[in-house]
């Protein structure tokens, strides 16, 4: 049999595009990129988190075109990114320099600086909030100018920009052990596959790509029992970074600077018993760190936890097992695996089939 | 010379793209950017396969004249980087090179590793004349039966060629441009003979 499943079925798949744009216009209502990027900010994170594009116009698009379909929409803003030059690297950047926006620690009640709540579902209501049916501009607008005038009246000076951080608190006390820097360069995971075993940069990079929903099952599942940690969060912070570049003369004074980007961060506090000599043990604290664009917390947890499983690496769990962790998390190559399998497989089911069918026969004989 | 970088070698791209999976076929970039005011250093058309081609993430070579200048130009509005021959990954040679010094070149560049084949050296050569006119015969991939060109000056390098992609697959691929903006592409699959005198 010749492979004929690929030929032909042209004019049914442009009915079936034309299909899909029916689907998304024919009740005739316009979602406008800008409502997009102003209402669905957990949706606009997840996508450009996931994509590794920070881009809230370009993800609002992309959730657009893909109706709110997330493996769809980072689908196409990756593979927009794949076709993006490459022009600048920015410097690094010490997110102490944040502009903080929230940031808590579940360690400790006092922390130097003190807990901002900022904006969190935390301590809501779970509740279906009727009156968002019938919202209204003017209803809004008295709101904000209300909140607005507060604020103002509220405000003192504070400067929240460079607030300092608990692991360095800990790291005074000597509570945790100094960690100098690691100035390797690191191999860009979007440039060159992974090949393991994998340097930590190139683990970090896959967790804060992966899928929000996979990293957060794996991460649970890590201390659910799957893995052998139970952390604390130390600290965590929703912010912006501000992000330079740096020019010919390589002088830091005079760097460019090109905006800023909101991202969560993580620092998990994770207990580990070390064996001493005379058969006792002696507590050590490390760190897990997780990182992702936008406010995402849940993800930046869960990648803190793999973080730290992963770093431990003895293979007694599937957690620690970094082949399967970062091989599955990824939301573009576990959704193309699986949808695969719409394609046509008529010519490898076929060859099952006869291979069924020739051993029924011969048993029969 | 003015480019829509965007679109413009979007343009390009999809011409190299449709030439390298068609070895033989001869396209013709002359409306895209406006040419009027060329640079002069080297074929407009090798200018534009440079923009598009290159960005920050790449280095490349210039074999030829003018090599300074041209070098100075792509790495301020490319980013590229140059290197050295043998670690280039596109190598430009410009028309009126010396047949040594092109042997050198096909010699030394990177033919990639059995394990990453792609990590080899793109060429993009200038010839002074590109046309369908029976010289060479191509073989392979992409060319339904067989392709005629005939290509200026390739008794320079057609021999040299054969022996970069003779390991399989291992090899180099390359991107032939004239001073008309014609441009051709010979990825390594491609097998190059005389053509037969009938």
């Amino acid at each position: 049999m010749a492979y004929v499943a690929v030929k032909g079925g042209t004019e049914a798949i442009e009915e079936s595009i034309k299909r899909l744009t029916f689907e998304r216009i024919h009740a005739q209502e316009l979602l406008e990129i800008k409502t997009i990027m102003a209402t669905m900010r957990g949706m606009v994170d997840q996508v450009m988190s996931e994509s590794s594009l920070y881009s809230e116009f370009l993800a609002a698009l992309a959730i657009k075109q893909s109706e709110g379909n997330m493996e769809e929409a980072v689908f196409l803003l990756r593979a927009h990114r794949s076709t993006l030059p490459r022009l600048y690297y920015t410097r690094v950047v010490e997110t102490d320099t944040m502009a903080v926006e929230r940031r808590i620690s579940a360690s400790f009640k006092d922390i130097p600086g003190g807990q901002i709540l900022g904006a969190t579902y935390d301590y809501t209501h779970r509740l279906l909030d009727f009156d968002l049916i019938d919202e209204s501009k003017a209803e809004m607008k008295d709101w904000l100018d209300q909140f607005i005038g507060e604020e103002v009246a509220a405000a003192k000076e504070s400067n929240l920009s460079l607030l300092p951080k608990v692991v360095d608190y800990l790291r005074k006390e000597q509570l945790l052990s100094e960690v100098p820097d690691d100035q390797t360069e690191p191999i860009d995971v979007t440039k060159q596959s992974i090949q393991f075993p994998t340097t930590r940069a190139e683990r970090l990079q896959v967790l804060t790509r992966g899928q929000t929903g996979a990293v957060t099952s794996l991460g649970y599942a890590a201390i659910r029992g799957y893995g052998a940690i139970h952390p604390t969060v130390g600290e965590l912070r929703v912010g912006k970074l501000p992000l330079t570049i740096g020019n010919l003369s390589d002088d830091l004074e005079n760097d460019y600077y090109i905006g800023d980007i909101k991202v969560t961060e993580v620092e998990s506090f994770v207990p580990i018993s070390i064996p001493k000599e005379n058969n006792t043990e002696e507590i050590e604290f490390e760190i897990g760190y997780g990182i992702c664009y936008g406010q995402n917390e849940t993800k930046a947890i869960a990648m803190s936890i793999l973080d730290q499983s992963l770093e431990l690496g003895s293979g007694v769990h599937p957690t620690q097992d970094e082949e399967f962790v970062l091989l599955h998390i990824d939301s573009v190559e576990s959704s193309g695996f699986i949808s695969h399998l719409k394609l046509p497989h008529y010519v490898t089911f076929q060859s099952k089939l006869d291979s069924i069918r020739k051993i029924k026969k011969e048993s029969e004989k | 010379m003015i480019i829509d970088v965007v679109h413009d070698t979007q343009a390009i791209f999809r011409t190299i793209l449709h030439c390298m999976s068609r070895p033989g076929t001869i396209e013709s970039i002359a409306d895209i950017g406006n040419q009027a005011e060329s640079q002069g250093l080297c074929y407009d058309s090798t200018l534009l396969s440079a923009m598009t081609l290159l960005d920050a993430e790449v280095s490349f070579h210039i074999i030829g004249e003018n090599v300074p200048l041209i070098e100075a130009f792509l790495s301020a509005y490319t980013l590229a980087t140059v290197a050295e021959l043998q670690e280039a990954d596109y190598v430009f040679i410009t028309n009126g090179t010396n047949k040594e010094v092109i042997h050198n070149v096909f010699s030394q560049v990177k033919k990639g590793t059995l394990t990453n084949p792609q990590q080899s050296a793109t060429i993009i050569m200038e010839t002074e004349k590109l046309s369908n006119d029976p010289q060479l015969t191509l073989r392979g991939p992409g060319i339904a039966t067989t392709a005629n060109v005939q290509i200026a000056a390739s008794e320079f390098w057609t021999a040299k060629r054969e022996e970069a992609n003779q390991e399989y697959p291992l090899g180099v691929d390359m991107i032939i441009v004239d001073p008309q903006s014609n441009m051709m592409c010979l990825p390594r699959t491609t097998t190059i003979h005389d053509c037969e005198v009938s």
